[in-house]
């Protein structure tokens, strides 16, 4: 039988150099990982990555003076436009909105922040989820922390101090070792190569808005669905984190002079109307209500949440752009009117 | 100790240094490398350091007894002695649990419960290993190829080498005793040689092996629900896992050995462009093919008395290879398999006699036909090696057919994806014969590539360092 030749390990008379090899192989790496940072840094591949690089972005440079600015979670990024709080309290707004996972502790970082470079508002927004109230430090995602510049050098300089540790070399190493710490995004570039140097939506303003095809009816009701489930066992006190981020909210606004109005996110109306889920949210509404009526500056301006339905949204508090108006209006009406809310007062 | 954990990163780097710094002291340098390999060892089961331990001084002692003996009688007893020990201790920790539960079953219509007989002994990690390599010394010894040493320490070392103790490649006493007796220098070449080894391992087994693993693992669990194609692509998902898995480790073990100045034998000789199944053993585990010829296929006679004995002689190496692999019947039936294409294969040739030489289309025709046959066959043995039981290799062989479904899509996706780059050095090196293909390049350009290799490996390492399958033989 006829047998194949085997590969074999074949001599090659090149003379050895292995110091070439390894630094070879040593600046190959760093290169592709210097790539790869500068690349995350410029085209951010994942959504909320962008999202919070972007509002940050904002906080450093708003690109002139603003008189409303908005934070809060992804409800609120993505629920209130600043052209229609511009149109009803005049000014211009700014929607520095991100992402619940950060509580209301980076709304107070962003704004200490944002004072340090910039005349003081006319007032802030301040919108949340209900449960994102109950949410405690260690929900906190400090890897998207320490990733992002500002957010990082903010949280390490200004309260609330919860006990997030940021030092630089964490920070160095969230921002320029993306093979550490960003695997997820670089898995997925490469996987997808026709995603490279695609931008992904810059905001207005900060406003990110979903459009109206962007409703998923089946999500809204299974995330729904995912929220009654869960209400038996949960808390309905305000976090430790969550007040003491409203605290250092209303000794900025005491010292630099503006209002703050803490407004409750839109809902899914069927979740809305379910009297077991009301109530609790409720309950939550009013340990926050009962801090800030101990508080100078800030105040419950929208104590229920706005309803809307499912074919307007896509998850039980995010909603599309037509919804986003109404909503918005709705903030902006509670803002003017001035007035505290007790939980219990109607929404529109 | 994981080879793709950063614990072994820390180890290996102590281990180099002190290498390095021990070089023009051979004997403190081999006591150094064993307490390390000790260490390596013991970081899974101190408890079973006893073992191997024992099967050092065994052997230890035995071959120089056999050395020492002009009387055959003796001789032969002697090393009777040091075949029961081993394969004692291998039938202990490694099949009693299989036996025991056999014998339950036996005896389950008479009223013994099954769980009476449990043994539940934990099967010391490389036992397969180890106990074989001390074997074919002793072994050596006696067929006068090779002096015992009468350094315990040297000999220790030979045992318990830490790059090859757990999952080869099973080095002879011929090949690493003089290299572990004599000074070894580490030569620019070797770093080389073992950097491009270490980074090559660890990309099949990180990048390739670890991200197919998966695909296998969910066809090879429930068969019904993958279905169709996406069992085929379940099935090449764990040959592609199996090689990576294994020959990773070799390249990471002979790239370790390189930068201690040790050279281990090659184990993977691209061993998926084999044209028959006596090919096949040429190319895949060589260091355990090549044993199962020298110490077992030979001593019952081989090839030298006959067909029929010739075929009885391959069935029994090829069933106890099977065995081997573990305590499954699954495992023997992949043996039986093995045993019979290379028998069929054989009476092939015999019927056919001398071929007719080929040159061009009809050379390339052939060849492919010939593959063909081969990668097919070697696919249906990964079946039954992979299946966890007869029932689930049923399965798995039922379910196949020809409906392709977006999961089973986007599996081939995957496995397209990671293995893709491994096929392709593969068809290189096949096609060049040469398994220093990499050497080629000058040094920067290769050492370029090394880092653009590690850093893809790096990114899409698994969560998690995971096991090497042949830990588990």
């Amino acid at each position: 039988m006829v047998t194949e030749p085997l590969p074999t390990e074949t001599e090659h008379h090149r003379r050895p150099r292995p110091f070439r090899v390894v630094v070879g192989a040593l600046v190959a790496f760093a290169a592709c990982n210097l790539a790869a940072a500068l690349y995350l840094q410029r085209y951010p591949v994942n959504p909320v990555d962008h999202r919070i690089a972007d509002k940050w972005d904002l906080v450093d440079d708003p690109g002139g003076p603003v008189d409303w600015i908005i934070v809060g979670d992804s409800s609120c990024n993505q629920g209130i436009a600043p052209t229609v709080i511009e149109e009803q309290l005049g000014g211009r707004a700014v929607n520095l909105c991100t992402t619940g996972n950060l509580l209301a502790v980076e709304d107070a970082w962003a704004l200490a922040a944002y004072l340090e470079e910039h005349p003081a508002p006319v007032g802030v927004i301040v919108g949340h989820v209900p449960d994102v109230w109950i949410r405690g430090a260690r929900n906190l995602p400090t890897g998207l922390i320490r990733s992002t510049p500002g957010l990082a050098d903010a949280a390490e300089r200004h309260p609330p101090d919860v006990g997030v540790e940021i030092s630089r070399l964490d920070s160095l190493v969230a921002r320029w070792l993306p093979m550490w710490n960003r695997r997820s995004s670089l898995r997925a570039l490469v996987r997808s190569p026709s995603s490279l140097f695609v931008s992904l939506e810059s905001s207005v303003a900060g406003f990110f808005p979903d459009l109206d095809e962007d409703a998923n009816p089946a999500e809204v009701r299974a995330d729904a669905a995912g929220h009654l489930d869960s209400v038996a066992d949960r808390s309905v006190e305000i976090s430790d984190a969550n007040a003491a981020a409203l605290e250092a909210i209303d000794e900025l606004a005491v010292a630099h002079d503006f209002d703050v109005h803490v407004v409750t996110s839109p809902m899914f109306e069927d979740l809305w109307n379910d009297p077991t889920y009301r109530a609790w949210v409720r309950d939550i509404v009013g340990d926050v209500a009962g801090l800030t009526s101990t508080l100078e500056r800030v105040q419950m301006a929208l104590c229920d949440p706005t309803p809307f339905p499912a074919t307007l949204m896509n998850n039980a508090d995010h909603v599309t752009i037509t919804a986003a108006l109404d909503y918005s209006g709705a903030v902006a009406a509670a803002v003017a009117s001035g007035a505290e809310c007790e939980p219990g007062d109607g929404g529109p | 100790m994981l080879f793709n954990s950063t614990v072994f990163l820390g180890f290996l780097i102590v281990v180099l240094a002190a290498n390095f710094t021990l070089r023009r002291r051979r004997s403190l340098q081999n006591r150094m490398l064993l307490v390390a390999s000790y260490v390596f060892y013991g970081w899974w089961d101190w408890r079973f350091l006893g073992l191997i331990a024992l099967s050092t001084v065994v052997d230890f002692t035995v071959a120089r007894a056999i050395a020492g003996s002009s009387d055959d009688r003796r001789r032969r007893l002697l090393l009777c002695t040091s075949v029961a020990t081993n394969l004692g201790i291998l039938a202990t920790f490694k099949y009693s649990n299989f036996f025991v539960d056999q014998l339950a079953e036996i005896l389950a219509p008479i009223g013994l419960s099954p769980s009476d007989l449990e043994l539940n002994i934990v099967l010391p990690v490389g036992i397969s290993f180890y106990t074989f390599q001390t074997m074919s010394y002793t072994i050596d010894v006696y067929r006068r190829h090779l002096e015992p040493t009468t350094n315990l320490a040297d000999f220790a070392l030979y045992v318990a080498f830490f790059p090859q103790l757990v999952a080869g490649p099973i080095e002879r006493g011929t090949r690493l005793m003089p290299q572990i007796s004599r000074a070894r220098t580490v030569t620019a070449h070797d770093i080389e040689q073992g950097i491009g080894l270490i980074v090559l391992g660890y990309f099949k087994k990180v990048f390739v092996a670890d991200n197919v693993g998966p695909i296998a693992d969910s066809v090879f669990a429930s068969p019904g629900d993958a279905s169709g194609i996406g069992v085929l692509v379940g099935i090449l998902a764990f040959a592609i896992q199996i090689y990576g898995d294994f020959s990773g480790y070799s390249d990471i073990a002979r790239g370790v050995a390189k930068l201690l100045g040790f050279d281990l034998m090659v184990n993977f000789r691209v061993p998926y462009a084999a044209l028959s199944p006596s090919d096949f053993w040429q190319r895949w585990h060589i260091s355990l093919s090549t044993w199962l010829r020298d110490y077992l296929y030979i001593p019952l006679g081989g090839n030298r008395a006959g067909s029929s004995s010739t075929y009885r002689n391959l069935m029994i190496t090829m069933v106890l290879g099977g065995l081997w692999h573990g305590a499954s019947w699954t495992f023997v039936l992949w043996g039986v398999f093995h045993g019979s294409i290379l028998c069929i294969y054989r009476y092939a040739n015999e019927r056919r006699g001398v071929a007719p030489t080929r040159t061009g289309a009809a050379l390339v025709a052939i060849t492919a036909v010939r593959w063909s046959a081969m990668i097919t066959l070697t696919m249906i043995g990964w079946v039954i090696f992979r299946a966890t039981s007869i029932d689930n290799l049923v399965d798995v062989l039922a379910n196949i057919g020809p409906s392709f479904s977006a999961d089973a899509k986007a599996n081939a996706a995957d496995l397209l994806f990671f293995a893709a780059p491994l096929v392709l050095f593969e068809v290189i090196v096949q096609s060049t014969r040469d398994l220093s293909i990499a050497e080629r390049m000058p040094p920067a350009a290769r050492g370029t590539l090394y880092g653009a290799v590690a850093f893809f490996t790096v990114v899409f390492a698994a969560g998690g360092s995971a096991e090497f399958i042949y830990f588990t033989f």
